[in-house]
């Protein structure tokens, strides 16, 4: 019997026991995650902090489908160490759990900033969630008005979406713009117009911010300016740890590499998810596409893969999101400095952006209408 | 057997999972969400429709409605019973 262990609990940790246990009822899966709760909608945590749908329905997976699938779940527990010589894991509780092969896919951690004060707020888990629950609650019953959100990309436009539902007096702190190394200053431009006309306060600012307060947050002080703030809303990045990994002899770049069938220089090591740096052959490029779409698939692919059926990942990546009203997708490989060419069709508050490389499309970012990404998603798979 | 897939456009929030899963079941609308295609035909597509499966697209239809971030697809058997989410 073959023992298959997974480092992380989220989607593709999940998706990856759920298939191989569909692919061999008779294998041991071990799941070996940080998280307690059972598997979550990380997509939806905003829609949770806003009331629009209630706790219980941010659960994927109820607490007995693990043993109603004979999945060992072990939560709330950190590994340790991966001994390759010997084949086994050691966790933060003391144990040691042979494995056979082994799948890493232990996500991304946020970038935090350096200071202790409540009113400072990420929004990665469902514990964040709770915490900012917490927080919107009582500084609604203070009279605060004043928060704001820090950086330009998917978890900002999150936090601007929740504090704008609740009526507060938002900034916004940008170091460069959105998703600057995606979009060109026009594109970005009509974010930032958008932003604007819904009343939000935008500043820019290339140093550090220094956050001010005894024990909750009350200012931020930037570029000789000094904004009043008793929320501070962090979407800066998110970045791999990478320790565990390198200590064992798995080769890392931004994420763990990986190749096309997303396994590792080691044998009997795969990695999925948020933290696979993987030959995407859909764009003919190395990179890591931290999307919940994305997971779901590498995690279905490698399952197989690791029950003996080698099979080629290969799927066009997409992420969408909306930020006060405006509809953002981005498709593909958008990443401007690996573009030969980017085509750039802007108009009255929509844009359409296609990335070329050697001729052939292989990416796209739309914004305001999203009209053609299906599209457009066709039309990367086919080149 | 006939299923019959309903998608929640309020829950649809365009991840788009369920294309990935199952591309001849599912695309996307100009509104960004999820619909039904009706296999080998040109009807315009649908949030609610059912469909005659074989055991294996019928697999296939579960995989894309469990990959959805939102739990915006329901699916349900000729009787007319939920079988997906699970109640």
């Amino acid at each position: 019997m073959k023992r298959f262990v997974i480092i992380g609990g989220g989607i593709a940790g999940t998706t990856a026991a759920e298939t191989l246990r569909k692919l061999s009822p008779e294998a041991s899966v071990s799941l070996i995650e940080r998280e307690e709760h059972p598997l979550y909608s990380r997509v939806l945590l905003a829609k949770y902090v806003m009331g629009e749908i209630s706790r219980e329905k941010l659960f994927l997976k109820k607490p007995e489908w693990y043993q109603k699938n004979n999945i060992e779940r072990f939560a709330g527990v950190e590994v340790e160490k991966i001994d390759r010589k010997n084949h086994f894991i050691a966790t933060s509780e003391g144990r040691e759990i042979p494995y056979d092969v082994l799948l890493i896919t232990s996500g991304l951690d946020v970038n935090l900033l350096p200071f202790d004060l409540r009113g400072i707020c990420y929004l990665r888990t469902l514990d964040d969630a709770e915490y900012l629950r917490g927080l919107i609650a009582d500084r609604v019953a203070q009279g605060e008005k004043s928060v704001a959100v820090m950086g330009g990309s998917f978890i900002s436009g999150e936090f601007l979406n929740i504090f704008s539902h609740f009526g507060f007096e938002i900034s916004l702190i940008l170091r460069s713009g959105f998703w600057s190394r995606s979009l060109s200053p026009e594109s970005q431009k009509i974010i930032v117009d958008h932003l604007e006309s819904k009343g939000i306060h935008i500043y820019y600012s290339k140093d550090d911010i220094e956050c001010e307060g005894k024990e909750e947050l009350q200012s931020l002080n930037f570029e000789n300016q000094k904004i009043p703030a008793s929320i501070l809303g962090v979407g800066i990045g998110l970045h791999a740890d990478f320790s565990l990994f390198e200590d064992s002899g798995i080769d890392v770049g931004k994420g763990i590499l990986a190749n096309e069938y997303l396994e590792t220089n080691a044998p009997d090591i795969f990695a999925a998810g948020d933290i696979a740096e993987f030959n995407d052959l859909t764009i003919k490029r190395s990179r890591m596409a931290p999307s919940w779409t994305s997971a779901v698939m590498q995690a279905r692919t490698v399952a197989q893969t690791m029950m003996g059926e080698r099979t080629l990942f290969e799927s066009v990546s997409s992420y969408a999101t909306w930020i006060l009203g405006l509809d953002i997708v981005f498709l593909g490989d958008t990443l401007r400095e690996a573009a030969d060419d980017v085509k750039v069709n802007v108009s009255s508050g929509k844009s359409e952006e296609l990335f070329y490389r050697k001729g052939k499309l292989v990416g796209a970012a739309l914004i305001g209408d999203v009209s053609r990404r299906q599209e457009l998603t066709n039309e990367i798979k086919d080149n | 057997m006939k299923i019959t897939i309903k998608v929640d456009p309020d829950l649809c929030i365009g991840v788009a999972s369920c294309v990935a899963v199952s591309p001849k079941v599912f695309e996307l609308n100009a509104e960004n969400k999820a619909v039904v295609l009706e296999k080998e035909s040109t009807n315009p597509s649908s949030y609610d429709r059912t469909l005659e499966v074989t055991e294996e697209e019928k697999e296939n239809i579960l995989l894309a409605a469990q990959s959805c971030p939102t739990l915006a697809i329901s699916l349900f058997d000729e009787e007319g019973k939920q079988f997906f989410p699970e109640l």
